[in-house]
């Protein structure tokens, strides 16, 4: 059964990201870094998530996978971050993953923002799809 | 026998009991009671049938059965203990002998239904003939980390009348709770967030005179692509701090047309290059939002799309302090509305910075982007770009062009005061004047009223009183004084100094004008004038401060500056509108006028159709660099318009830019200015009423003045005499006499110390305006 929790586009997780996270650049650099804000949460009522390992005690953590490394988009492309602002600080690639915390509960309000920094370094024209930010496992359960 | 704790209807052992050194008692134990058995029949021996009731702690229990040896005592509800007992409870017996009889066994793990029995001897030493036996019952439960403890006594009273007490403590049973938890878990999955790159060549978009672009617009509605399907134009327009909008015109499939199934449906378009061989060179996505209304055409059988990039709902659902990062303005609750959704905080938001705010082509949150033109252009429109006579530029009007914002902002609030009146009253003369006349001297409560009267506060009040009686000598004469008030008090003074108080209000407002200029505007065109005004209170009762009687207890107050007994506070630092959030108000206030005045600016728009540039975006500085026109600024807005019939593809770009004449001036950081004193118009002055005494019953003098040490008074009940009025004693017979009355005049607070204080500030606050590159060629 999958949960509830979800990636969505705004804080009032009314509209769920769908599909790929599209970003685009042109090929000489000239668009420079495009951030992005998606909210994770749930709209279920009274639930939480907590990382499977260890619920509770265990951290739930973005990180940004990259199905060809050494080839293509690197990871280093990508930053993470829960402020905008911490963005500019944030270290490429996001070496140890975004932690987001332990529990994060459902309901509008609860809702975990988290930026999202894209920057092409490649000027390789076409659509790449080798890039990703995956999540650990996680439980929903009642809170 | 009896049972300690437990009574029973006597039942009494039927012989004597033998000494018998082969006598063993036995416990048993099973699921609903237990059972005293002695082992081998002969002693004690019980009556049979000889049921009783047993009753324990008042509760009576079963039924008791006594048979024999064997008394039975089934499981009753006071024994709870034991019938908690379940299937794998361990039990473990233990046995201890006092007096006289040892019992051997015990200590060894049993299960319902065994026994526990020992060897019963006599008290060979006391050669008594009682006997005890103890048996100390430990029940372990599984979880038990104490015993449960039964004491069973059984005492022989000897061969005579012999007695079986036994005593039974259940003790508290104590265990470790356990509460189970049962966790539902609902789902388990490790969510992803895919993301496409796209990395397009903005080469491949231009095209070079003579050639055709090949292109085609890709738009998939709910997740299908329609492309195919679409007719006429696909137009998207994007405006400055407004929702992107697409509209296209769909051919549907014959059959039943259900618009409203669209409504909020996802859309997307996207515009790709293609090169002669068909094959996508580039693709950029210039909408992404939700279908708005959807309108059927009976006619042409066509559904017209309007849609919508959701602007105004993405920040209704948007949190403010999100909102505060993007925008990156100001805002407060004394200025805007504090009531209105988040799409109206935003505004408010953007009203304070010279920035416009919208999503990106791909539906992202994203930074405000300044109205100022970047240094360089991110892109250049030449004439090989710009379409056929499609050049245009519209200056603002004079009228529009607000260069002076005149901000009139007032704040009130209240000014606590306190005023302070010392007075005092002296006996017109010394002890020997009052010994050597018939003047009367005022009674301390005549003088305590009086001093209640007034309506001040009493701050303190102090008096002299009558000396003890004693030989006074008078000028070399002594003379007797004895003092009658002995026992009564000291109901008389020879003087009396006091303070009294009096707390009032006076309302404060300081009218700050700030005159928010765009200097270089005013001196090219003069002041094109807008003003507005807010009004900001700060919210205290002063009645609890006048009505308070506990004047002296006033810390915190400052003396007012030239008097010496008139303080004040002033209440600015209310929770609502305090100085601190009337200064924020301020600063809001500031930036609205100086967002007007350059928002005012920048009204003139250069505008060209050039092919199609879907990588353009509102965040994009262009340079238009033609021969008529030479221009730079900031993409104030963009219409895509694709036809797919005529296969043409226009792109028209609205740039805005700011104009100012003048010298540039360096611009006055946005901050409140000093606020105005209003201090030192507050009045003070020492003020200190004079008392003195008059005395009436003299006949002697009209108007009478029997003492010369102190100024005669006209004999006038109706004219008001601060001080002492008493009459002479004995009187002079016909001679007028005085209601006898102490008063004391504080007089009133003025109306200039109640009265609006009123503090004016003016202060210039210089805004510079971006003067962006405008050339019109004739």
């Amino acid at each position: 059964m999958a949960i509830s929790f979800a990636f969505f586009n705004d804080a009032g997780l009314t509209n769920p990201l769908v599909g790929n996270l599209q970003i685009q650049q042109a090929s000489d650099g000239s668009t420079g870094p495009v951030d992005v804000n998606l909210f994770f949460g749930s709209n279920a009522v009274g639930r939480k998530v907590q990382a499977a390992s260890d619920p509770g005690i265990d951290s739930i953590i973005l990180n940004i996978e990259d199905a060809a490394p050494g080839s293509g988009h690197e990871d280093t492309e990508i930053k993470l971050a829960l402020t905008q602002i911490g963005l500019d600080s944030a270290t490429p690639g996001a070496p140890g993953g975004q932690t987001l915390g332990t529990v994060l509960l459902s309901e509008v309000g609860n809702a975990t923002s988290i930026w999202i920094r894209i920057e092409d370094a490649t000027g390789v024209i076409g659509t790449s799809l080798e890039l990703s930010i995956q999540m650990n496992n996680v439980i929903e359960v009642d809170v | 026998m009896l049972l300690n704790g437990f009574t029973t209807n006597s039942v009494p052992l039927n012989a004597p009991l033998a000494v018998d050194p082969n006598l063993s008692v036995g416990f048993a134990v099973n699921d609903h009671g237990f059972n005293l058995t002695t082992l081998n029949g002969d002693a004690p021996a019980f009556a049979a049938g000889g049921a009783g009731t047993f009753t324990f702690n008042g509760r009576t229990l079963n039924t008791a059965s006594v048979n024999g040896s064997t008394i039975t005592i089934p499981g009753g509800t006071s024994i709870t203990v034991l019938q908690n007992l379940g299937p794998g409870d361990l039990l473990y017996f233990d046995a201890l002998l006092q007096a006289l009889v040892e019992i051997d066994a015990v200590a060894t793990q049993a299960a319902p239904g065994d026994l526990i029995y020992g060897d019963v001897e006599p008290d060979v030493a006391g050669g008594a003939t009682n006997y005890l036996i103890q048996i100390e019952i430990n029940v372990f439960g599984a979880n038990s980390a104490k015993p449960l403890v039964w004491i069973n006594q059984i005492i022989f009273d000897g061969p005579e009348a012999p007695v079986v007490p036994v005593e039974i403590e259940v003790a508290p049973p104590q265990d470790a709770p356990v509460i189970p938890v049962e966790v539902v878990v609902f789902g388990e999955g490790a969510p992803v967030i895919p993301i496409a790159i796209n990395v397009f060549d903005e080469a491949a978009l231009v095209v070079a005179p003579g050639e055709t672009l090949r292109w085609q617009a890709v738009v998939i509605l709910d997740g299908v692509d329609i492309s195919t399907t679409l007719v006429g134009d696909i137009k998207v327009e994007a405006e400055e701090s407004t929702a992107r909008i697409a509209d296209f015109v769909l051919l549907p499939a014959v059959g039943v047309v259900d618009v409203t199934d669209w409504v909020g449906a996802p859309v997307t378009i996207d515009f790709q290059t293609l090169d002669s061989a068909g094959l996508i060179t580039s693709s950029v996505r210039i909408f992404t939002g939700v279908v708005d209304v959807p309108k059927y055409d009976p006619v042409s059988r066509t559904t017209e799309f309007r849609c919508t990039d959701n602007l105004q709902q993405r920040m209704e659902q948007t949190p403010r302090d999100t909102i505060d990062t993007l925008v990156g303005g100001r805002w407060s609750d004394l200025i805007f509305d504090t009531e209105e959704d988040n799409w109206t905080y935003t505004q408010d938001q953007l009203s304070t910075v010279s920035s416009a705010f919208e999503l990106s082509p791909l539906g992202a949150l994203r930074g405000a982007t300044p109205w100022a033109a970047k240094g360089s252009p991110d892109y250049t429109f030449d004439e090989d770009n710009v379409l056929d006579e499609s050049i245009d530029a519209e200056l603002e009007s004079f009228r529009n062009i607000v260069n002076l914002y005149k901000l009139n902002f007032d704040y009130s609030f209240e000014r606590l005061r306190r005023r302070d009146v010392a007075f005092g009253w002296n006996f017109p003369g010394d002890f020997c004047n009052f010994l050597e006349s018939r003047m009367k001297l005022p009674k301390k409560q005549s003088i305590t009223s009086a001093a209640e009267g007034t309506g001040w506060a009493i701050e303190s009040l102090f008096f002299e009183d009558l000396p003890p009686s004693a030989l006074v000598n008078c000028g070399g004469v002594d003379r007797i004084w004895v003092n009658t008030e002995n026992g009564f008090g000291p109901l008389f003074c020879l003087s009396a100094q006091g303070r009294l108080a009096k707390r009032f209000g006076q309302a404060v407002r300081e009218d700050y004008t700030l005159n928010i200029r765009g200097s270089a505007s005013v001196d090219d065109f003069g002041a094109v004038t807008e003003e507005n005004r807010f009004s900001v209170r700060s919210e205290y009762d002063t009645g609890s401060w006048e009505d308070s009687v506990n004047v002296p207890d006033t810390p915190g107050l400052a003396p007012v500056a030239g008097g010496t007994d008139d303080f004040f506070e002033d209440r600015d630092n209310e929770a609502v509108a305090g100085r601190g959030d009337m200064e924020t108000a301020m600063e809001v206030a500031i930036d609205v006028g100086k967002t007007a005045i350059r928002g005012a600016h920048r009204q003139n728009t250069v505008s060209v159709n050039l092919s199609m540039q879907p990588q353009l975006d509102l965040i994009h500085t262009v340079k238009i660099d033609t021969v008529p026109v030479q221009a730079q600024g900031k993409v104030r807005q963009l219409t895509w318009t694709m036809n797919i019939d005529a296969g043409t593809a226009v792109t028209v770009c609205e740039v805005a830019i700011s104009k100012a004449g003048g010298t540039p001036v360096v611009e006055t950081p946005t901050a409140p200015p000093t606020k105005p004193d209003t201090v030192s118009q507050m009045t003070a002055a020492l003020r200190r009423p004079v008392l003195s005494t008059r005395y009436g019953g003299d006949s002697g003098n009209a108007p009478p003045g029997e003492f010369t040490l102190g100024q005669s008074q006209p004999i006038d009940p109706e004219v008001s005499f601060p001080g002492w009025t008493g009459n002479l004693d004995p009187f002079d017979g016909g001679a007028l006499l005085y209601d006898e009355t102490f008063d004391i005049d504080t007089a009133d607070v003025d109306a200039v110390d109640r009265d609006e204080i009123i503090g004016d500030s003016e202060t210039d606050v210089l805004v510079n305006i971006p003067n962006e590159l405008l050339i019109l060629t004739a």
